[in-house]
């Protein structure tokens, strides 16, 4: 699965989920509920959208806030994550919905945001 | 001081340290055409073809580049510190910043593996293996700058009219970069210029016909020289005709 990382790992929304099934994505989105195992979690993307994660090891810590995952897209349409990241946006609020008008931009313009 | 032979160009105090950038003797230092920093991603450094002076993507020269991504590793020696990017478009690129001494916008206050930083620096070729020379290094505090990235690469390539890769027809997209206009179908015998020439009289709206004024504004700034020869041939095969005055031209229909 370490493979992942040196892959192109695709910037996607959850519309967008189910045309990049068995392939490596990059899913940012707002924690909205994490599992009491603590071994999966719900993100909602700019459009409101809701995406389930599924973990390989329980959270060790509070995840709250945008958060940043790396994994594959499983064919129920859930992203096995492989990594994640939390984006601190304490200080400066990050504009989600904004973000997500990014990706239809370079969902439309592969050639300029290319994903190798 | 004086010359040292064998071609190479004395820089006063000469090479007191083989950095390894500047692998031939006979390449000069600073490249005076690398004068912009180019939103990049790493899949484009490294799908960028390396030409004579540096390297290009399509219309575009880029040496130095910008770029936005996670720090993946760090490794750090005496000399330099080794960031390892990744920006989510293709395998992680190395970012090398060597340490002489002088802060200069490099952070050596330590920098985390994933943390989201800004990196602008040279992009360099190393047998077949590219990485990056790093000159400035941040960590981004707003993370609004992930999407404003995102956003600068794709303006910039798209300014610069990089062709799509996939979908070339049969119009040769050639070097010097003449065949840059996909959306103007080609009329058949007709050159780039007279086939812009013709559409722009032939769409004209107004009966009295287009005034050569407004056909010169209207043209590719690079056919304008060309104008008045592709009036003479289009009139000449019968394509056009003159109306008001011999200044203003209709196409036959």
């Amino acid at each position: 699965m370490s493979g992942v990382f040196e892959a192109p790992k695709h910037r996607i929304n959850a519309s967008m989920l189910s045309q990049y099934v068995s392939k490596p994505v990059c899913f940012t989105g707002r924690v909205e509920k994490v599992h009491p195992s603590g071994k999966s979690f719900t993100l909602t993307d700019g459009e409101g959208k809701t995406a389930s994660v599924e973990l390989n090891e329980p959270l060790d810590e509070e995840l709250s806030g945008i958060v940043e995952v790396v994994g594959m897209v499983s064919n129920k349409g859930t992203v096995m994550a492989v990594a994640y990241t939390a984006l601190r946006d304490d200080k400066i609020p990050f504009d989600l919905e904004l973000y997500n008008e990014a990706l239809k931009i370079i969902h439309d313009h592969p050639q300029h945001y290319p994903f190798q | 001081m004086g010359s040292q032979g064998f071609g190479y160009s004395s820089r006063g105090s000469g090479c007191n340290r083989s950095i390894g950038v500047s692998a031939t003797p006979e390449k000069p230092r600073f490249r005076p055409n690398a004068l912009c920093v180019v939103p990049c991603t790493v899949s484009q450094l490294h799908s960028a073809t390396e030409i004579q002076s540096g390297f290009s993507m399509g219309e575009i020269e880029i040496n130095m580049v910008s770029l936005v991504g996670i720090v993946r590793r760090v490794s750090s020696s005496m000399s330099s510190m080794l960031y390892l990017l990744d920006d989510m478009t293709g395998a992680p690129i190395g970012a090398r910043f060597w340490l002489d001494g002088e802060e200069d916008g490099v952070e050596n206050s330590a920098i985390p593996p994933g943390t989201y930083v800004k990196i602008i620096g040279r992009l360099r070729s190393f047998e077949n293996h590219r990485s990056v020379v790093g000159l400035h290094i941040r960590r981004l505090q707003d993370l609004n700058e992930i999407t404003s990235h995102i956003l600068e690469v794709t303006q910039a390539h798209m300014a610069y009219g990089n062709p799509p890769l996939h979908k070339t027809n049969n119009t040769s997209i050639s070097s010097n970069g003449t065949e840059q206009h996909q959306s103007v179908k080609n009329v058949e015998g007709f050159s780039p210029a007279q086939n812009e020439v013709f559409k722009l009289i032939k769409s004209y709206p107004d009966p009295s016909g287009i005034s050569l004024k407004i056909l010169s504004n209207c043209v590719t700034p690079q056919y304008l020289f060309n104008i008045k020869n592709c009036l003479q041939f289009l009139t000449n095969e019968g394509h056009i005709y003159t109306t008001v005055d011999d200044d203003h031209f209709k196409a036959v229909d």
